[in-house]
């Protein structure tokens, strides 16, 4: 293409213009919505040879056209210093200011929690919550219709009461810590955080290290590999003061619930236990 | 001034003054991104300090693989966003009027020569005023902050393709309502 420009040669003045209007609204209509698609995209990245040719040719006869692009040419500077205003000399002092109360009732929280944490950890009851909240979150794992090892407890109360080692590399292999980790957290919810601190604490500190040992892969066997043997030599103690616990929860809990059944539903209780009932 | 990365180390830790560093750094941008999305000058104060507090909330959650501007961004715009839902529950006593955007605080006294410069400046922020909230944003994120295609696509959680076309489509639009504002501003400077 020789000349873009357009030059209205040999014609009176403004009859090119018109008869370039009058054929391009007869046919593909006004080429404005292209020109402006350029000139939005030369400001991300020049245009072809061609096509910057053919936009000049086209804002030399379009005024709308011609404006836009005047202002598309220095908006890009005004916009830049917008980036940045000055919010004033008092703005870092008023907003050092406002972080003060944020900050102060931060560190009251945080003083709050240490001292409610180091009273929960003095209460002569939290080794009997602990036991509870584990005891509750492995009858529920034992006992749930839903849960994977609905089916080990025969097995496994079998094989822990001859090593209680074993018994718990037998429960992790069938993922016990995924199932931990969601009763754990479920009892977490559930009691508004402190029964579920306690589990998380005894999950965390207990459960979990063991879980750790084993599914790294070491093979425990019924005489036990190295790790067993470290893990009962470290652990032993806690475990079997664990399960006496657990033992003695379920005692507890068990005869709770029933005499709590009792005193709920006399008449109920009597029933059972007295004559039967015809029809 | 230090770097960044250890300016954004000391205030993790708690030092004051790092932190009162970083708000001096950062206050007039932070301050920029609330005016354009507010368009009021005593709100976006008010909306700029929210956001220098949640920046101190969360600046555990800043990565240090992460770019500070964009991740600066994303928390300012979240934040405006927040207060914007806040105000359209509980409107202000005063009404805010889009229409009659205030004039833009100039605190050094310029030159004559930067009159032209300040009348555009004033033009444009007046025209941003017209602009869709899409089209505002998409403004202040690439052309104004000078964020990239992709940061954008991030932030706004859309295609890099759609945020190049709102991007074309957003100048467009701007550069047509400074015209309607000002029909001179489209006439050639030599």
């Amino acid at each position: 293409m020789n000349d873009t420009t357009g030059k209205d040669r040999g014609m009176p003045d403004g009859m090119g213009e018109k008869l370039v209007s009058g054929v391009l609204a007869r046919t593909s209509g006004s080429p404005c919505g292209r020109a402006r698609e350029l000139l939005g995209a030369r400001a991300d990245a020049p245009l072809e040879a061609l096509d910057s040719a053919l936009l000049s040719a086209h804002t030399a006869h379009c005024a709308a056209c011609r404006s836009l692009a005047a202002v598309l040419a220095w908006m890009p500077q005004p916009l830049v210093e917008l980036a940045e205003i000055d919010p004033g000399e008092a703005f870092t002092a008023a907003t050092l200011r406002n972080m003060l109360p944020w900050r102060r009732r931060a560190a009251r929280r945080l003083r709050h929690l240490g001292v409610e944490w180091a009273g929960l950890m003095r209460r002569p009851r939290i080794a009997w919550e602990t036991a509870y909240v584990g005891a509750a979150i492995i009858g529920l794992l034992f006992a749930s219709p839903s849960s994977p090892l609905r089916n080990v407890p025969g097995e496994a109360l079998r094989v822990a009461q001859a090593n209680p080692v074993q018994a718990f590399v037998e429960i992790s292999r069938r993922q016990l810590p995924e199932t931990l980790t969601t009763w754990g957290d479920a009892a977490w919810a559930a009691s508004g955080g402190r029964a579920g601190t306690a589990a998380r604490l005894w999950r965390d500190d207990l459960w979990d290290r063991l879980a750790r040992g084993w599914q790294a892969g070491t093979p425990l066997t019924g005489d036990t590999g190295d790790l067993g043997a470290a893990l009962w030599a470290s652990e032993g103690d806690r475990i079997r003061d664990a399960i006496g616990r657990i033992k003695n929860d379920f005692g507890a809990i068990k005869t709770e619930l029933t005499s709590a059944g009792a005193r709920k539903n006399p008449h109920k209780q009597q029933d059972s236990s007295g004559e039967r009932h015809d029809g | 001034m230090s770097d960044l990365a250890s300016i954004l180390d000391r205030c993790r830790q708690g030092d004051e003054l790092a932190w009162e560093a970083l708000v001096r750094q950062y206050q007039s941008r932070v301050y920029a991104v609330a005016l354009q999305y507010v368009r009021d000058s005593d709100e976006a104060l008010d909306l700029a300090q929210d956001i220098f507090v949640r920046v101190y909330k969360r600046l555990e959650t800043f990565q240090g693989h992460e770019t500070f501007l964009p991740w600066l961004l994303r928390l300012s715009r979240n934040a405006a966003i927040d207060h914007l839902r806040r105000r359209k529950a509980r409107p202000p006593r005063r009404d805010i009027q889009v229409e009659d955007d205030p004039p833009l605080a100039d605190t050094k006294p310029l030159p004559d020569a930067d009159w032209e410069s300040r009348g555009r400046r004033q033009l444009v922020h007046d025209a941003l005023g017209k602009l869709t909230s899409t089209n505002r944003e998409m403004i202040l994120l690439k052309e104004i902050q000078g964020l990239n295609l992709k940061e954008i696509a991030e932030i706004l959680g859309i295609p890099v393709g759609t945020v190049k076309s709102r991007a074309n489509r957003a100048r467009l639009e701007l550069a047509q309502a400074i015209l309607s504002l000002d029909p001179s501003a489209g006439v050639s400077t030599p």
